[in-house]
């Protein structure tokens, strides 16, 4: 038997949107999406998808915080869609936009994570080990682990959970603002997800001419 | 609390009330009267749909009141009208 404490952790973690929903959690949500562009952008972390999160170039803070925008809004009218035709209810478009948003807070403790000291260095000697690879296959030239090689794989763990967490949280966003179940929703929820990855791409390379 | 029993365990089609009773003279009433809808609902559902007409019907003002989402009182709605849905059409008064 859980606790009424675990339950109200549970809920907060995986499923806010019981509670909050509307202009507040779209209120939460961009300033968590703008949160995570501001500190993603000093360290070239790009959320360059819906679903992506990229060690790249440093770019303008404004580039950061638009890419957060578009992969966020990409998926938000994506599955408005997708809801209005699945869903037999009248649900209100500021219930998922926000919530949508709201899912998107992981990013937050990804662009915190990457801070971590010698992630970049690592990633750095990665990047530069694999272009060695790829200049002369025959060389395996891998960087010594260490405490960099440790953190770079705490940091990547750190990202794969918070991606997990995210669509579970764009998925309970999803299914309750729209009052959807089952096999339709699921199946409803994939193709959105996938649409609005290859929108996102799109919109991504607009913003890329904008530089 | 003893719960409404509003359906026939043998065979669980609705049941209907067969006889009344005044609780000051004692005059009792038989015949046979259908069950108002609203009675196939658990007391929970019954306390939201109170509580839903005192707010005017107003989900905002639910969702204050019950400190929970809109959404999340628009999904308790729905399911207490595919529960009513559900309650033979001949039993409503």
């Amino acid at each position: 038997m859980t606790s009424p404490k675990t339950n109200r952790v549970s809920q907060f973690l995986f499923h806010p949107f019981v509670r909050v929903a509307g202009a507040a959690s779209l209120a939460l949500g961009l300033a968590a999406i703008l949160l995570a562009g501001l500190i993603g952008a000093g360290q070239g972390l790009h959320f360059d998808g819906v679903l992506d999160a990229h060690v790249g170039l440093k770019l303008p803070v404004w580039f950061s915080v638009a890419e957060g925008l578009l992969d966020w809004f990409s998926l938000a009218v994506v599955l408005y869609i997708v809801g209005r035709i699945i869903s037999r209810t009248a649900f209100r478009a500021v219930d998922l936009l926000g919530t949508q948003a709201m899912a998107r807070w992981p990013t937050v403790i990804v662009s915190l994570v990457c801070l971590l000291p010698g992630f970049h260095r690592f990633s750095d000697q990665l990047l530069k080990s694999v272009q060695k690879m790829a200049a002369d296959p025959t060389r395996l030239a891998l960087p010594p682990l260490g405490m960099d090689g440790a953190v770079f794989g705490l940091v990547t763990l750190t990202m794969l959970v918070c991606t997990v967490w995210m669509v579970a949280l764009m998925w309970k966003s999803f299914s309750h603002c729209c009052n959807v179940r089952g096999g339709k929703a699921v199946a409803g929820f994939v193709v959105g997800l996938l649409i609005a990855e290859v929108l996102s791409k799109i919109g991504l390379g607009q913003l890329l001419k904008l530089l | 609390m003893k719960r409404f029993p509003v359906q026939c365990p043998s065979c669980e089609h609705s049941l209907d009330v067969k006889r009344l009773g005044c609780a000051h003279c004692g005059t009792e009433v038989e015949g046979r009267y259908p069950l108002p809808a609203l009675t196939a609902l658990s007391p929970e559902d019954q306390a939201f749909v109170c509580e839903f007409v005192k707010a005017s019907g107003s989900l905002k003002e639910m969702a204050s009141i019950m400190k929970i989402s809109y959404p999340t009182v628009r999904n308790r709605l729905d399911d207490v009208i595919s529960k009513l849905k559900i309650f033979p059409q001949e039993d409503t008064p």
